[in-house]
């Protein structure tokens, strides 16, 4: 997992308390953001495209205050309501919504301003998501992926204090995902403006984010890890989940080593030649538990680990195992027992090379 | 085939007033037309039903109504009566409900969460219409200013009744039409004007086909 990023600057921290209205139910929400990407998981349905817009100013919260820094945007006790336009907030919206009269160019420069400075930003930003063939392009002409890049880019280009991204990836087949998250990466980590990430899928979250808040049925829980946010969750509400910074190298045989600190995992996924930093997403309940002789079989990851905590998990246990990097398997409750697990208890971890997966940092 | 003095000013008088009308009902139509478009609102029914009369009243009613209003016994002491101005707003009223119907298509179809889009990008809710909703819809009004247009050009009831057929004034094509058949012998030069006026009708409605391709075409790619 990557280190914390605190914001740079007070300023940017985005704070809100609110009372929102989603139709059918309202939540309240009350957080404080400081790092510098956030994101939000919720089922579909909970409100968390509600609570992205009220931070936008496009929805009016019910009550309650959001303010970045020291300046309040919304305030219903002291009848503040600072107008989108003037919130400077960036979204990305699923569906793009780029602006079909224009052209790619003109779309990723409606936000900016004609200044030298602002000019030369677009320039970047446009080298950086690799943009420069489409800017003559019509927004129809362009596939999905790129829509969401030529977005991105838009929303980037008004120099935001906080950009929100509502689901930008759920449109999207798993393959182009894969492509367009180093993007995101690479957004987080070059321009100095903090991220509020929405989205279901949450490796794509773990992948992107310094902290977690999780959107349940009335209530905002978090920001905290991703690992505190599951154990303290009810079980089936978040998906568990490994995920790993990785080095990869890929072998005579074509096959892909994974470097995880002291941790070598071998991956079936298949990548070009050369050397890749990539982050490796591995289920708990594909890894399995051995404390006895193996003998013979086919598995090819086999690590030495001990176990550090065990969480009862609904029906099953999740079991934090730490072996040179820490680990979730989840196994039956019976399992357990039978394998007289606790706190200390040396073991074998067994992980099928078809389970672990990658994303490609480009 | 050459004109009279007479036909010839029939039709400058033909398209002044046809210009006019639509200019004097362009920007409330397009007001309305994008009113309409919004999610309901109260009253949007009857506000829907009464601008839409002119288009289901009998012309003749139209003139008459307008007769009262701006007539001689005006209750806001303006008698424009029996003017060009009057055959000009004849028109306009009888034309607007097209203009209405044809904006009101082209808003809804433009996406309304573009305009929150654009909000966020900085412009306010006037920027966001006018550089966003307003371009995308511009096809379909100006489909409508056509229609518009070549209503207010075939007008008759409504502009007899409130602008009378003065020679010069206000005696359109469609007016010199029926003197002509009233007239003995006047057939045949009726006929010449029949012909002439399905012309710029048919020249109208083409345009306007051609400009409702277009939106439909835009919309589809927009999806």
């Amino acid at each position: 997992m990557k280190s914390m990023n605190s914001l740079k600057s007070l300023n940017s921290v985005l704070s809100f308390d609110l009372q929102l209205d989603c139709g059918d139910h309202s939540i309240s929400a009350a957080a404080t953001l400081d790092t510098a990407s956030t994101g939000l998981l919720g089922p579909s349905g909970s409100g968390k495209t509600t609570l992205l817009h009220a931070i936008a100013g496009l929805v009016s919260p019910l009550r309650g205050r959001i303010q970045i820094g020291e300046e309040v945007l919304f305030d219903s006790a002291a009848g503040i309501d600072v107008p989108p336009e003037k919130r400077r907030i960036a979204v990305l919206f699923q569906d793009g919504r780029l602006f079909p009269h224009w052209s790619v160019r003109r779309n990723i420069e409606i936000g900016s301003s004609a200044t030298t400075e602002d000019q030369q930003f677009v320039v970047e930003i446009v080298q950086l998501l690799e943009l420069a063939p489409l800017l003559n392009r019509m927004p129809d002409t362009l596939s999905g992926g790129e829509k969401q890049r030529v977005a991105l880019a838009r929303a980037l280009a008004m120099k935001p204090r906080w950009l929100l991204l509502d689901e930008p990836l759920s449109a999207l087949d798993s393959r182009l995902k894969k492509r367009i998250l180093p993007f995101l990466i690479r957004i987080r980590d070059h321009f100095d403006i903090p991220i509020l990430h929405v989205s279901h899928d949450v490796s794509e979250l773990i992948y992107v984010s310094d902290t977690l808040l999780h959107l349940t049925d009335h209530q905002l829980v978090g920001p905290s890890s991703y690992q505190e946010l599951l154990l303290s969750s009810c079980p089936g509400q978040i998906e568990a989940m490994n995920m790993l910074s990785a080095t990869v190298e890929i072998n005579d045989h074509g096959e892909a080593r994974l470097r995880c600190g002291e941790l070598v995992l071998i991956s079936t996924a298949e990548l070009k030649p050369g050397n890749h930093l990539a982050t490796v997403r591995i289920a708990p309940s594909e890894i399995a538990i051995s404390t006895g002789n193996l003998g013979n079989i086919s598995i090819r990851n086999r690590i030495q680990g001990t176990v550090t905590r065990i969480h009862p998990w609904g029906r099953s246990c999740l079991v934090e195992i730490d072996a040179k990097q820490r680990l979730l398997a989840e196994c039956t409750e019976e399992s357990c027992q039978k394998l007289g697990l606790e706190k200390g208890r040396e073991v074998t971890i067994l992980i099928k090379a078809s389970a672990v997966h990658l994303f490609l940092n480009r | 085939m050459s004109f009279s003095a007479a036909e010839m000013e029939a039709l400058i008088i033909s398209l002044r007033v046809a210009l006019l009308s639509t200019a004097i009902v362009a920007i409330p139509g397009v007001f309305l037309g994008w009113l309409l478009a919004k999610p309901p609102w109260r009253g949007r029914a009857l506000v829907d039903a009464v601008v839409m009369l002119p288009l289901v009243l009998p012309p003749v009613v139209v003139g008459w109504g307008l007769l009262m209003l701006l007539g001689s016994r005006s209750p806001f002491g303006i008698d424009i009566a029996f003017s060009g101005l009057a055959a000009a707003i004849a028109g306009g009223v009888v034309g607007l409900p097209l203009l209405i119907r044809a904006s009101r298509i082209g808003f809804e179809s433009v996406d309304s969460r573009l305009e929150d889009a654009a909000r966020t990008l900085g412009m306010n809710r006037l920027q966001a219409f006018a550089k966003i909703s307003l371009p995308l819809a511009a096809p379909a009004i100006a489909q409508g200013l056509i229609l518009c247009l070549a209503r207010s050009l075939g007008e008759f009831g409504a502009t007899i009744t409130f602008a009378g057929a003065i020679p010069g004034s206000t005696r359109t094509l469609p007016l010199m039409i029926h003197e002509q058949l009233q007239a003995p012998g006047g057939d045949q030069l009726a006929m010449r004007l029949v012909l002439f006026s399905a012309l710029i009708s048919l020249a109208a409605m083409a345009t306007s086909e051609w400009l409702a391709r277009k939106v439909r075409s835009r919309n589809g790619a927009q999806r």
